[in-house]
Protein backbone atom coordinates (compact mmCIF):
# COMPACT_ATOMS: atom_id res chain seq x y z
CA UNK A 1 0.00 0.00 0.00
CA UNK A 2 2.51 2.68 1.02
CA UNK A 3 6.04 2.48 -0.34
CA UNK A 4 8.54 1.57 2.39
CA UNK A 5 10.86 4.21 0.98
CA UNK A 6 8.36 6.99 1.68
CA UNK A 7 7.75 5.72 5.17
CA UNK A 8 11.45 5.75 5.84
CA UNK A 9 11.78 9.30 4.59
CA UNK A 10 8.83 10.28 6.73
CA UNK A 11 10.48 8.74 9.76
CA UNK A 12 13.66 10.62 9.01
CA UNK A 13 11.86 13.92 9.32
CA UNK A 14 10.77 14.54 5.72
CA UNK A 15 7.52 16.35 6.37
CA UNK A 16 6.34 16.16 2.77
CA UNK A 17 6.79 12.42 2.76
CA UNK A 18 4.87 12.13 6.01
CA UNK A 19 1.96 14.12 4.62
CA UNK A 20 2.00 11.92 1.54
CA UNK A 21 1.85 8.83 3.74
CA UNK A 22 -1.16 10.25 5.53
CA UNK A 23 -2.90 11.01 2.25
CA UNK A 24 -2.36 7.48 1.06
CA UNK A 25 -3.77 5.88 4.19
CA UNK A 26 -6.62 8.23 5.02
CA UNK A 27 -9.24 6.24 3.15
CA UNK A 28 -8.24 2.99 4.80
CA UNK A 29 -8.32 4.63 8.18
CA UNK A 30 -11.68 6.23 7.52
CA UNK A 31 -13.22 3.00 6.27
CA UNK A 32 -12.32 1.13 9.42
CA UNK A 33 -13.61 3.93 11.60
CA UNK A 34 -16.81 4.16 9.60
CA UNK A 35 -17.73 0.53 10.06
CA UNK A 36 -16.70 0.34 13.69
CA UNK A 37 -18.47 3.53 14.71
CA UNK A 38 -21.34 3.26 12.26
CA UNK A 39 -21.66 6.84 11.07
CA UNK A 40 -19.84 9.43 9.04
CA UNK A 41 -19.50 12.05 11.73
CA UNK A 42 -17.81 9.88 14.33
CA UNK A 43 -15.75 8.19 11.63
CA UNK A 44 -14.37 11.57 10.48
CA UNK A 45 -13.46 12.46 14.04
CA UNK A 46 -11.79 9.17 14.76
CA UNK A 47 -9.96 9.08 11.45
CA UNK A 48 -8.57 12.57 11.96
CA UNK A 49 -7.50 11.78 15.48
CA UNK A 50 -5.77 8.65 14.20
CA UNK A 51 -3.97 10.53 11.46
CA UNK A 52 -2.72 13.08 13.96
CA UNK A 53 -1.47 10.27 16.15
CA UNK A 54 0.30 8.66 13.26
CA UNK A 55 1.84 12.00 12.37
CA UNK A 56 3.31 12.50 15.80
CA UNK A 57 4.25 8.86 16.43
CA UNK A 58 5.67 7.91 13.07
CA UNK A 59 9.14 7.55 14.57
CA UNK A 60 7.83 4.76 16.76
CA UNK A 61 6.87 2.55 13.85
CA UNK A 62 9.28 -0.34 13.49
CA UNK A 63 9.85 -1.93 10.16
CA UNK A 64 9.48 -5.46 11.43
CA UNK A 65 5.73 -4.91 11.65
CA UNK A 66 3.60 -4.29 8.60
CA UNK A 67 2.76 -0.64 8.24
CA UNK A 68 -0.87 -1.46 7.49
CA UNK A 69 -1.28 -3.45 10.70
CA UNK A 70 0.40 -0.68 12.67
CA UNK A 71 -1.96 2.01 11.41
CA UNK A 72 -5.01 -0.19 11.83
CA UNK A 73 -4.00 -0.81 15.39
CA UNK A 74 -3.97 2.92 15.99
CA UNK A 75 -7.34 3.56 14.39
CA UNK A 76 -9.05 0.62 16.10
CA UNK A 77 -7.75 1.85 19.45
CA UNK A 78 -9.06 5.33 18.81
CA UNK A 79 -12.43 3.91 17.73
CA UNK A 80 -12.81 1.61 20.66
CA UNK A 81 -11.99 4.45 22.98
CA UNK A 82 -14.62 6.65 21.35
CA UNK A 83 -17.07 3.83 21.30
CA UNK A 84 -16.67 3.28 25.03
CA UNK A 85 -17.11 6.92 25.88
CA UNK A 86 -20.29 6.92 23.90
CA UNK A 87 -21.52 3.67 25.26
CA UNK A 88 -21.90 5.09 28.73
CA UNK A 89 -25.14 6.66 27.55
CA UNK A 90 -26.22 3.77 25.45
CA UNK A 91 -27.23 1.31 28.16
CA UNK A 92 -26.06 -2.20 28.72
CA UNK A 93 -27.16 -3.74 25.45
CA UNK A 94 -23.60 -4.76 24.77
CA UNK A 95 -23.37 -7.24 27.55
CA UNK A 96 -26.61 -8.88 26.63
CA UNK A 97 -25.24 -9.47 23.20
CA UNK A 98 -22.14 -11.17 24.47
CA UNK A 99 -22.14 -14.80 23.60
CA UNK A 100 -20.80 -17.27 26.09
CA UNK A 101 -20.04 -20.24 23.91
CA UNK A 102 -20.60 -21.53 20.45
CA UNK A 103 -23.26 -23.93 21.59
CA UNK A 104 -25.41 -21.16 22.91
CA UNK A 105 -25.28 -18.87 19.96
CA UNK A 106 -28.85 -19.55 18.96
CA UNK A 107 -30.26 -19.13 22.42
CA UNK A 108 -28.26 -16.10 23.41
CA UNK A 109 -29.49 -13.72 20.84
CA UNK A 110 -32.74 -12.26 21.84
CA UNK A 111 -35.34 -12.04 19.16
CA UNK A 112 -35.54 -8.28 19.50
CA UNK A 113 -32.13 -8.07 17.90
CA UNK A 114 -33.09 -8.48 14.31
CA UNK A 115 -31.64 -6.42 11.56
CA UNK A 116 -32.90 -5.67 8.12
CA UNK A 117 -29.56 -5.35 6.45
CA UNK A 118 -25.98 -6.28 6.96
CA UNK A 119 -24.81 -2.82 8.05
CA UNK A 120 -27.47 -2.64 10.68
CA UNK A 121 -26.53 -6.11 11.81
CA UNK A 122 -22.86 -5.18 12.11
CA UNK A 123 -23.82 -2.27 14.33
CA UNK A 124 -25.38 -4.77 16.72
CA UNK A 125 -22.22 -6.80 17.18
CA UNK A 126 -20.11 -6.38 20.31
CA UNK A 127 -17.26 -4.00 19.61
CA UNK A 128 -14.42 -6.49 19.43
CA UNK A 129 -16.36 -8.84 17.18
CA UNK A 130 -17.18 -5.94 14.92
CA UNK A 131 -13.58 -4.80 14.83
CA UNK A 132 -12.41 -8.23 13.73
CA UNK A 133 -15.07 -8.35 11.01
CA UNK A 134 -14.05 -4.91 9.75
CA UNK A 135 -10.39 -5.85 9.50
CA UNK A 136 -11.21 -9.13 7.80
CA UNK A 137 -13.65 -7.78 5.23
CA UNK A 138 -12.89 -4.11 4.77
CA UNK A 139 -9.11 -4.32 5.06
CA UNK A 140 -8.76 -7.87 3.68
CA UNK A 141 -6.59 -8.84 6.63
CA UNK A 142 -5.57 -12.42 7.32
CA UNK A 143 -6.08 -14.01 10.73
CA UNK A 144 -2.46 -13.22 11.46
CA UNK A 145 -2.67 -9.61 10.46
CA UNK A 146 -5.77 -9.13 12.58
CA UNK A 147 -4.02 -10.78 15.46
CA UNK A 148 -1.09 -8.39 15.14
CA UNK A 149 -3.25 -5.31 14.77
CA UNK A 150 -5.40 -6.05 17.76
CA UNK A 151 -2.80 -7.83 19.86
CA UNK A 152 -5.10 -10.74 20.26
CA UNK A 153 -4.14 -14.42 20.18
CA UNK A 154 -4.87 -16.09 16.86
CA UNK A 155 -7.48 -18.36 18.39
CA UNK A 156 -9.32 -15.42 19.86
CA UNK A 157 -9.36 -13.73 16.47
CA UNK A 158 -10.90 -16.82 14.91
CA UNK A 159 -13.42 -17.26 17.63
CA UNK A 160 -14.52 -13.62 17.42
CA UNK A 161 -14.80 -13.80 13.66
CA UNK A 162 -16.72 -17.07 13.69
CA UNK A 163 -19.07 -15.89 16.39
CA UNK A 164 -19.60 -12.63 14.58
CA UNK A 165 -20.64 -14.40 11.39
CA UNK A 166 -22.89 -16.70 13.36
CA UNK A 167 -24.53 -13.73 15.00
CA UNK A 168 -24.90 -11.91 11.73
CA UNK A 169 -26.55 -14.85 10.01
CA UNK A 170 -28.85 -15.22 12.99
CA UNK A 171 -29.76 -11.54 13.04
CA UNK A 172 -30.57 -11.49 9.35
CA UNK A 173 -32.26 -14.87 9.34
CA UNK A 174 -34.63 -13.78 12.09
CA UNK A 175 -35.55 -10.73 10.12
CA UNK A 176 -36.28 -12.75 7.02
CA UNK A 177 -38.43 -15.07 9.07
CA UNK A 178 -40.51 -12.11 10.16
CA UNK A 179 -38.59 -10.90 13.14
CA UNK A 180 -39.97 -12.30 16.34
CA UNK A 181 -39.23 -15.82 17.21
CA UNK A 182 -40.41 -18.01 20.09
CA UNK B 1 -18.25 -35.73 12.63
CA UNK B 2 -20.58 -33.59 14.69
CA UNK B 3 -22.46 -30.70 13.14
CA UNK B 4 -20.79 -28.29 15.54
CA UNK B 5 -17.36 -29.33 14.28
CA UNK B 6 -18.57 -29.04 10.73
CA UNK B 7 -19.67 -25.47 11.35
CA UNK B 8 -16.13 -24.73 12.43
CA UNK B 9 -14.94 -26.12 9.10
CA UNK B 10 -17.49 -24.02 7.24
CA UNK B 11 -16.24 -20.93 9.01
CA UNK B 12 -12.63 -21.65 8.14
CA UNK B 13 -13.62 -22.47 4.58
CA UNK B 14 -15.04 -18.97 4.24
CA UNK B 15 -11.58 -17.64 5.02
CA UNK B 16 -9.85 -20.06 2.66
CA UNK B 17 -8.27 -21.82 5.61
CA UNK B 18 -9.08 -25.46 4.76
CA UNK B 19 -6.77 -27.99 3.19
CA UNK B 20 -8.01 -30.53 0.64
CA UNK B 21 -8.75 -33.21 3.17
CA UNK B 22 -10.74 -30.90 5.39
CA UNK B 23 -12.68 -29.68 2.40
CA UNK B 24 -13.64 -33.25 1.61
CA UNK B 25 -14.75 -33.84 5.18
CA UNK B 26 -16.89 -30.74 5.00
CA UNK B 27 -18.50 -31.66 1.70
CA UNK B 28 -19.09 -35.27 2.75
CA UNK B 29 -20.95 -34.15 5.83
CA UNK B 30 -22.94 -31.46 4.10
CA UNK B 31 -24.15 -33.81 1.41
CA UNK B 32 -25.83 -35.94 4.01
CA UNK B 33 -27.01 -33.26 6.42
CA UNK B 34 -29.83 -30.94 5.53
CA UNK B 35 -29.45 -28.51 8.40
CA UNK B 36 -25.73 -28.09 7.76
CA UNK B 37 -26.39 -27.46 4.08
CA UNK B 38 -28.74 -24.68 5.10
CA UNK B 39 -26.33 -23.25 7.63
CA UNK B 40 -23.49 -23.28 5.11
CA UNK B 41 -25.65 -21.41 2.61
CA UNK B 42 -26.49 -18.80 5.20
CA UNK B 43 -22.90 -18.33 6.26
CA UNK B 44 -21.73 -18.06 2.67
CA UNK B 45 -24.44 -15.51 2.09
CA UNK B 46 -23.28 -13.44 5.08
CA UNK B 47 -19.69 -13.65 3.98
CA UNK B 48 -20.46 -12.49 0.47
CA UNK B 49 -22.58 -9.64 1.82
CA UNK B 50 -19.67 -8.60 3.98
CA UNK B 51 -17.35 -8.73 0.99
CA UNK B 52 -19.70 -6.44 -0.90
CA UNK B 53 -19.96 -3.77 1.77
CA UNK B 54 -19.52 -0.35 0.17
CA UNK B 55 -15.91 0.77 0.18
CA UNK B 56 -16.75 4.09 1.75
CA UNK B 57 -14.41 7.05 1.34
CA UNK B 58 -14.22 10.23 3.40
CA UNK B 59 -16.46 13.00 2.05
CA UNK B 60 -13.56 15.46 2.09
CA UNK B 61 -9.83 15.07 2.40
CA UNK B 62 -9.07 14.40 6.04
CA UNK B 63 -5.43 15.38 5.73
CA UNK B 64 -6.33 18.81 4.35
CA UNK B 65 -8.56 19.35 7.33
CA UNK B 66 -5.93 18.51 9.90
CA UNK B 67 -3.04 20.39 8.27
CA UNK B 68 -3.33 23.31 10.73
CA UNK B 69 -3.18 20.91 13.68
CA UNK B 70 -0.17 19.17 12.21
CA UNK B 71 1.58 22.51 11.97
CA UNK B 72 0.80 23.19 15.59
CA UNK B 73 2.40 19.90 16.52
CA UNK B 74 5.49 20.90 14.60
CA UNK B 75 5.58 24.23 16.43
CA UNK B 76 5.30 22.57 19.82
CA UNK B 77 8.04 20.14 18.88
CA UNK B 78 10.35 22.94 17.89
CA UNK B 79 9.67 24.79 21.12
CA UNK B 80 10.26 21.67 23.13
CA UNK B 81 13.55 21.08 21.44
CA UNK B 82 14.69 24.62 22.13
CA UNK B 83 13.54 24.44 25.71
CA UNK B 84 15.32 21.17 26.11
CA UNK B 85 18.53 22.64 24.78
CA UNK B 86 18.45 25.35 27.41
CA UNK B 87 17.64 22.82 30.07
CA UNK B 88 14.30 24.33 30.97
CA UNK B 89 12.14 21.44 29.98
CA UNK B 90 13.48 19.03 32.47
CA UNK B 91 12.92 21.44 35.28
CA UNK B 92 9.38 22.29 34.28
CA UNK B 93 8.29 18.81 33.56
CA UNK B 94 9.59 17.50 36.85
CA UNK B 95 7.61 20.08 38.72
CA UNK B 96 4.48 19.28 36.79
CA UNK B 97 4.93 15.63 37.32
CA UNK B 98 5.20 15.99 41.02
CA UNK B 99 2.16 18.12 41.33
CA UNK B 100 -0.06 15.91 39.25
CA UNK B 101 1.05 12.78 40.87
CA UNK B 102 0.67 13.94 44.39
CA UNK B 103 -2.95 14.72 43.78
CA UNK B 104 -3.42 11.35 42.23
CA UNK B 105 -1.75 9.53 45.02
CA UNK B 106 -3.66 11.38 47.64
CA UNK B 107 -6.90 10.45 45.99
CA UNK B 108 -5.84 6.86 45.70
CA UNK B 109 -4.66 6.68 49.26
CA UNK B 110 -8.09 7.27 50.68
CA UNK B 111 -9.39 3.73 50.51
CA UNK B 112 -6.22 2.61 52.21
CA UNK B 113 -6.76 5.03 55.00
CA UNK B 114 -10.22 3.74 55.53
CA UNK B 115 -8.74 0.30 55.59
CA UNK B 116 -6.38 1.25 58.41
CA UNK B 117 -9.21 2.79 60.29
CA UNK B 118 -7.35 5.40 62.32
CA UNK B 119 -6.59 8.93 61.38
CA UNK B 120 -3.20 8.81 63.10
CA UNK B 121 -2.15 6.01 60.86
CA UNK B 122 -3.45 7.99 57.97
CA UNK B 123 -1.18 10.89 58.81
CA UNK B 124 1.81 8.59 59.09
CA UNK B 125 0.82 6.98 55.87
CA UNK B 126 0.79 10.26 54.07
CA UNK B 127 4.19 11.09 55.48
CA UNK B 128 5.46 7.76 54.26
CA UNK B 129 3.94 8.46 50.89
CA UNK B 130 5.60 11.81 50.72
CA UNK B 131 8.97 10.52 51.80
CA UNK B 132 8.76 7.71 49.38
CA UNK B 133 7.55 10.00 46.73
CA UNK B 134 10.33 10.23 44.18
CA UNK B 135 10.13 6.98 42.36
CA UNK B 136 6.66 5.84 43.24
CA UNK B 137 5.14 9.07 42.16
CA UNK B 138 6.69 8.75 38.79
CA UNK B 139 5.14 5.36 38.47
CA UNK B 140 1.77 6.80 39.18
CA UNK B 141 2.12 9.31 36.42
CA UNK B 142 3.46 6.78 34.02
CA UNK B 143 0.48 4.68 34.69
CA UNK B 144 -1.90 7.57 34.45
CA UNK B 145 -0.80 8.77 31.11
CA UNK B 146 -0.44 5.31 29.77
CA UNK B 147 -3.77 4.09 30.87
CA UNK B 148 -5.80 6.98 29.70
CA UNK B 149 -7.63 5.08 27.02
CA UNK B 150 -7.24 1.63 28.10
CA UNK B 151 -7.60 1.08 31.77
CA UNK B 152 -11.25 0.30 31.29
CA UNK B 153 -12.22 -3.25 30.56
CA UNK B 154 -10.04 -3.61 27.57
CA UNK B 155 -10.16 -6.78 25.67
CA UNK B 156 -6.99 -5.96 23.88
CA UNK B 157 -4.92 -7.26 26.62
CA UNK B 158 -1.38 -7.25 25.40
CA UNK B 159 -1.72 -3.63 24.67
CA UNK B 160 -2.55 -3.04 28.29
CA UNK B 161 0.45 -4.99 29.24
CA UNK B 162 2.70 -2.94 27.09
CA UNK B 163 1.21 0.23 28.32
CA UNK B 164 1.77 -0.53 31.91
CA UNK B 165 4.95 -2.50 31.87
CA UNK B 166 7.04 -1.24 29.03
CA UNK B 167 8.89 1.94 28.50
CA UNK B 168 7.32 1.99 25.13
CA UNK B 169 4.15 3.49 26.47
CA UNK B 170 4.52 6.45 24.26
CA UNK B 171 3.26 4.70 21.23
CA UNK B 172 -0.29 4.91 22.42
CA UNK B 173 -0.34 7.75 24.82
CA UNK B 174 -2.54 10.62 24.03
CA UNK B 175 -2.00 14.31 23.88
CA UNK B 176 1.17 15.54 22.40
CA UNK B 177 1.13 18.27 24.96
CA UNK B 178 1.73 15.67 27.63
CA UNK B 179 4.58 14.12 25.81
CA UNK B 180 7.56 15.35 27.74
CA UNK B 181 5.91 14.68 30.99
CA UNK B 182 5.02 11.14 30.24
CA UNK B 183 8.33 10.36 28.65
CA UNK B 184 10.01 11.54 31.76
CA UNK B 185 7.76 9.49 33.90
CA UNK B 186 8.26 6.48 31.75
CA UNK B 187 11.94 6.67 32.10
CA UNK B 188 11.68 6.66 35.82
CA UNK B 189 9.20 3.85 35.77
CA UNK B 190 11.47 1.98 33.47
CA UNK B 191 14.60 2.39 35.50
CA UNK B 192 12.71 1.39 38.54
CA UNK B 193 11.30 -1.81 37.20
CA UNK B 194 14.82 -2.51 36.03
CA UNK B 195 15.82 -2.93 39.66
CA UNK B 196 15.23 -6.62 39.31
CA UNK B 197 13.93 -8.49 42.31
CA UNK B 198 13.03 -5.37 44.19
CA UNK B 199 10.41 -4.14 41.76
CA UNK B 200 7.28 -2.56 43.17
CA UNK B 201 4.99 -5.35 42.24
CA UNK B 202 6.99 -8.03 43.95
CA UNK B 203 7.37 -6.13 47.13
CA UNK B 204 3.71 -5.42 47.16
CA UNK B 205 2.85 -8.95 46.52
CA UNK B 206 5.06 -10.38 49.23
CA UNK B 207 3.44 -8.09 51.69
CA UNK B 208 0.25 -9.92 51.03
CA UNK B 209 1.64 -13.17 52.27
CA UNK B 210 1.43 -11.80 55.77
CA UNK B 211 5.14 -11.57 56.55
CA UNK B 212 5.03 -7.84 56.61
CA UNK B 213 2.06 -7.77 58.91
CA UNK B 214 3.91 -9.68 61.56
CA UNK B 215 7.06 -7.65 61.55
CA UNK B 216 6.14 -4.61 63.55
CA UNK B 217 4.08 -1.50 63.35
CA UNK B 218 6.25 0.39 60.94
CA UNK B 219 5.90 -2.35 58.43
CA UNK B 220 2.19 -2.62 58.88
CA UNK B 221 1.82 1.00 58.07
CA UNK B 222 3.84 0.60 54.97
CA UNK B 223 2.13 -2.53 53.91
CA UNK B 224 -1.18 -1.09 52.84
CA UNK B 225 0.72 1.50 50.95
CA UNK B 226 2.68 -1.09 49.09
CA UNK B 227 -0.44 -2.98 48.45
CA UNK B 228 -2.06 0.12 47.17
CA UNK B 229 0.91 0.76 44.98
CA UNK B 230 0.75 -2.72 43.61
CA UNK B 231 -2.93 -2.48 42.94
CA UNK B 232 -2.63 0.70 41.05
CA UNK B 233 0.39 -0.28 39.04
CA UNK B 234 -0.02 -3.88 38.34
CA UNK B 235 -3.66 -4.70 38.68
CA UNK B 236 -6.57 -3.28 36.90
CA UNK B 237 -8.18 -0.41 38.80
CA UNK B 238 -11.18 -2.49 39.54
CA UNK B 239 -9.32 -5.07 41.58
CA UNK B 240 -10.08 -4.95 45.24
CA UNK B 241 -8.22 -7.26 47.54
CA UNK B 242 -11.03 -7.47 50.00
CA UNK B 243 -13.82 -8.19 47.57
CA UNK B 244 -12.04 -9.49 44.50
CA UNK B 245 -12.87 -8.37 41.03
CA UNK B 246 -16.30 -8.69 39.49
CA UNK B 247 -16.81 -9.91 35.97
CA UNK B 248 -18.27 -7.34 33.56
CA UNK B 249 -21.65 -9.06 33.72
CA UNK B 250 -21.52 -9.01 37.50
CA UNK B 251 -22.09 -12.73 37.84
CA UNK B 252 -18.65 -13.95 38.84
CA UNK B 253 -15.89 -12.77 41.06
CA UNK B 254 -12.21 -13.60 40.99
CA UNK B 255 -10.01 -13.47 44.06
CA UNK B 256 -6.50 -14.37 45.15
CA UNK B 257 -5.85 -16.44 48.24
CA UNK B 258 -2.50 -17.08 49.87
CA UNK B 259 -1.82 -20.75 50.36
CA UNK B 260 -0.08 -21.66 53.61
CA UNK B 261 2.36 -24.04 52.00
CA UNK B 262 3.46 -21.24 49.69
CA UNK B 263 2.20 -19.83 46.46
CA UNK B 264 -1.20 -18.46 45.73
CA UNK B 265 -4.53 -19.55 44.45
CA UNK B 266 -6.89 -17.96 42.06
CA UNK B 267 -10.50 -18.52 43.02
CA UNK B 268 -13.47 -17.88 40.82
CA UNK B 269 -16.88 -17.86 42.44
CA UNK B 270 -20.43 -17.15 41.48
CA UNK B 271 -21.63 -13.96 43.03
CA UNK B 272 -25.15 -15.06 43.86
CA UNK B 273 -24.51 -18.26 45.81
CA UNK B 274 -20.73 -18.13 46.33
CA UNK B 275 -20.36 -21.44 44.57
CA UNK B 276 -16.73 -21.95 43.65
CA UNK B 277 -16.26 -22.57 39.95
CA UNK B 278 -12.64 -23.50 40.38
CA UNK B 279 -9.43 -22.70 42.16
CA UNK B 280 -6.18 -22.53 40.33
CA UNK B 281 -2.84 -22.88 42.08
CA UNK B 282 -0.21 -20.38 41.06
CA UNK B 283 3.26 -21.79 41.42
CA UNK B 284 5.42 -20.52 44.20
CA UNK B 285 8.01 -18.75 42.10
CA UNK B 286 5.45 -16.79 40.10
CA UNK B 287 4.18 -13.40 41.06
CA UNK B 288 0.80 -12.37 39.82
CA UNK B 289 1.26 -9.06 38.10
CA UNK B 290 -2.13 -8.60 36.60
CA UNK B 291 -5.62 -9.98 36.59
CA UNK B 292 -8.29 -8.82 34.25
CA UNK B 293 -11.69 -9.92 33.07
CA UNK B 294 -12.24 -9.96 29.37
CA UNK B 295 -15.41 -8.34 28.31
CA UNK B 296 -17.35 -11.50 27.66
CA UNK B 297 -17.12 -12.46 31.35
CA UNK B 298 -15.88 -15.84 30.28
CA UNK B 299 -12.15 -15.32 30.20
CA UNK B 300 -9.74 -14.03 32.77
CA UNK B 301 -6.43 -12.68 31.71
CA UNK B 302 -3.78 -13.74 34.14
CA UNK B 303 -0.36 -12.26 33.93
CA UNK B 304 2.43 -13.68 36.02
CA UNK B 305 6.11 -13.07 36.28
CA UNK B 306 9.03 -15.08 37.56
CA UNK B 307 11.12 -11.96 37.91
CA UNK B 308 12.60 -12.31 34.47
CA UNK B 309 9.85 -13.19 32.10
CA UNK B 310 6.21 -12.37 31.94
CA UNK B 311 3.59 -14.95 31.16
CA UNK B 312 0.13 -14.25 29.86
CA UNK B 313 -2.58 -16.76 30.14
CA UNK B 314 -6.19 -16.55 29.21
CA UNK B 315 -8.31 -18.71 31.43
CA UNK B 316 -11.71 -19.90 30.38
CA UNK B 317 -13.66 -19.90 33.63
CA UNK B 318 -15.89 -22.68 32.38
CA UNK B 319 -12.94 -24.74 31.31
CA UNK B 320 -10.04 -23.52 33.41
CA UNK B 321 -7.73 -26.48 32.84
CA UNK B 322 -7.37 -25.68 29.19
CA UNK B 323 -5.90 -22.24 28.78
CA UNK B 324 -6.88 -20.94 25.40
CA UNK B 325 -3.38 -19.89 24.62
Amino acid sequence: MVEPEIIKNAQNGDREALIQVLREIETHIYRTAFYILGNEHDAMDAAQESLIKIYSKIHLYEEKALFKTWIQRIVTNVCIDKFRKKKVNVSIDEHEMVIKGDDNVEKEIISAYVAKDIEEAIAKLPEHHRTVVVLRYLQDFSYNEISTSLDLPLNTVKSYLFRARQQLQKLLHDYQKGGVQG
Amino acid sequence: MKCQEVIQLMQRDLDGDLNKEEQHQLMDHINGCHSCTEMFERLKHISSELEQLPKVTPPVSLVDQILPQLEEIDQVNIMETQAYDTGETEETSTTNTKRTSFTTLFKKARPTIAFLGTSAAAVILIVVLTLNSEDTLFNEVAEESASENIMEDSVFMKENTEEIFDNDVEEFDDQTALRIESEDANQSAGSRSGDGGESGSEKGYESESGEAFESGSEESIKTPFQEEEMTSITFSESFNHMEGMLSPDGQYVVNIRVVEEGGNELIVQKVNDQEILFTLAIEDHLTITKIKWLEDSQFILLQTSDGEKQYNEQIDIFNPMKPSQ
